[in-house]
């Protein structure tokens, strides 16, 4: 015998899952259009339905029950335990699948009693809900801001440079807009449990068209950063991967803005090291339409210097033109932050190598040296910073010296 | 100010808890002998039902006795008791000073 198999449609849900009346209102809208909510399927910005056999006419209640246990397919559960299903079943009421942070059940029994009949003992059940919200909103914030801070090591100036301000500003909105998502959530939630501890039950929304655009707008716009923000992020990386951003210095036709060992040399040469395979005289450069240009120079060798020294080791220069001064100020003393915090325990327990180094006038709006395993000199001069570390295993090249060539590299004056 | 949880029981715990008092019964059972109880003026739908039941167990108010395949059977603590006799107090005392009225009096205007 041929069976003729059922018609199913996908719907996008109108409102978000704590929106309980609206949620209940808009499943039984859909039954008395034909169409019920297929059981065990996935509803969350969407829904599928599958079409009311013919003749099928009984009416359909649908209840949502605050869900006791977190809910999920992977790391939550599906389904509330046998033992309640069942007895609800057998007090007509099936269970479908679950919403968000609720169970969904339907009944075709008119006679069954209401799943919800004491509107205080309701509220008790959400706030079981309202505490795993608050609990997500926290988890939230630690992942999208506490945990990426402590690994930049509140090196957010030349994380925007380095992976782009369209990425931080993508994420940024996107991290607020989930933010506010929930935060909605936790009040909707907490107005609803104030109405029900008043002993009102649930009131249909006003103006659900209204409400539906709303929220369709939010998880769109929620949905397009998101993808936009991580596709970044892969692109970053995948560039990064394929050495798109670090170039062999002989290689480098544009100008650097700094002097390089090459610039420093009285020969203009420079003997590379040739133990190291790589970041071995390459500069790194990033470009942000925002924040300005990023040079990194990493240099291994040895050269003489004009006054006939030799220096024999590496120079690690990095060269920041940025859009404004304050923003060169700030990636100025982010670069000294970050050195003094990189190494956090060391730091806490008193271990710490950093130690301050003294400076003579160089005459630029910034300057602070410092060793940390090496000496280095940050400095900051109109729209331009720089920052640079090196080792020299003959000892013949000050870090004073660097300073002041470095200095006057920013003010537009020729090393001497 | 809204009351904490369990301050002051609802009528559907009350009830509940009365019909504990009578002896160790399962959930749905519990809640067909309050609709009989009350001569179905009290109904307890099957999610109300599963919060308070799990709220009293919570408050260690009743205690699981047994299972038999997906039958729980829960037996009404002291603490249960004393819970559902404090309430039973309370709500004496609102009858008496309800009855300490005067019958007819229609409470406008100062009558």
């Amino acid at each position: 015998m041929e069976t003729k198999k059922a018609k199913k449609k996908v719907r996008l849900t109108p409102c978000p899952s704590y929106d309980i009346a609206g949620t209940e209102s808009w499943l039984q809208r859909m039954a008395e259009d034909g169409w019920l909510l297929v059981p065990e399927s996935i509803f969350g910005i969407w829904a599928t339905f599958v079409e009311r056999g013919p003749g099928d006419t009984r009416p359909v209640r649908y209840r949502l029950d605050a869900a006791q246990e977190p809910t999920g397919w992977i790391f939550g559960s599906s389904r509330p335990d046998e033992e309640k299903v069942a007895a609800f079943h057998e007090m007509g009421w099936e269970y479908v699948t679950f919403h968000g942070e609720f169970y969904v059940y339907r009944s075709f029994d008119p006679e069954a009693e209401e799943l919800n009949t004491d509107p205080a003992v309701q509220a008790l059940a959400l706030k079981k809900v309202g505490s795993r919200m608050k609990s997500q909103l926290g988890t939230l914030i630690f992942w999208m801001v506490i945990y990426p801070l402590f690994g930049l090591f509140g090196n957010l100036w030349m994380a925007a440079l380095t992976i782009g301000t369209g990425f931080f500003l993508a994420f940024t909105l996107s991290f607020l807009l989930s933010v506010a998502g929930n935060l909605r959530g936790i009040l909707q939630l907490r107005k609803v449990k104030k109405q029900l501890q008043a002993g009102q039950p649930l009131t249909r929304p006003a103006n659900p068209e209204k409400k539906k655009r709303r929220y369709r707008i939010y998880w769109v716009a929620d949905l397009l950063l998101t993808v936009l923000w991580i596709g970044m992020a892969v692109g970053y990386g995948m560039a990064d991967l394929d050495g798109a951003f670090t170039h062999p210095l002989g290689e480098y036709l544009d100008e650097i803005p700094v002097p390089t060992m090459a610039s420093l040399s009285a020969e203009g040469q420079v003997e590379y090291d040739d133990w190291m395979d790589r970041g071995n005289g390459t500069v790194e450069v990033h470009r942000d339409w925002l924040l300005g240009s990023f040079y990194s120079i990493t240099e291994n060798g040895t050269f003489v210097m004009p006054d006939g020294t030799e220096f024999n080791g590496g120079l690690y220069v990095d060269y920041i033109e940025t859009t404004s001064p304050w923003v060169a100020r700030q990636m100025a003393r982010e670069y000294v932050r970050f050195d003094k915090w990189k190494n956090f325990w060391d730091y806490l327990w008193g271990n710490s190598r950093y130690t301050d180094l003294s400076l003579s006038d160089l005459g630029v709006d910034y300057a602070a040296a410092y060793t940390e395993y090496f000496p280095t000199v940050v400095l900051a001069e109109g729209n331009q910073v720089v920052h640079l570390y090196f080792y020299d295993v003959n000892d013949s090249v000050n870090y004073l010296d660097l300073a002041q060539i470095y200095a006057d590299a920013l003010k537009g004056q020729q090393p001497q | 100010m809204p009351r904490k949880s369990l301050e002051n029981l609802t009528e559907s715990m009350f009830y509940l808890l009365m019909v504990f008092c009578r002896g160790p019964a399962c959930g749905t059972d519990a809640a067909a002998m309050v609709k009989e109880k009350t001569r179905g003026r009290c109904r307890i739908g099957p999610a109300t039902l599963y919060t308070i039941l799990a709220k009293f167990e919570q408050e260690k108010y009743i205690k699981e006795i047994a299972v038999e395949g997906r039958k729980r059977t829960y037996q009404i603590t002291e603490k249960g008791l004393a819970a559902y006799r404090e309430e039973l107090a309370r709500l004496r005392q609102c009858v008496a000073d309800a009855e300490g009225e005067p019958a007819e009096r229609s409470g406008r205007d100062g009558n």
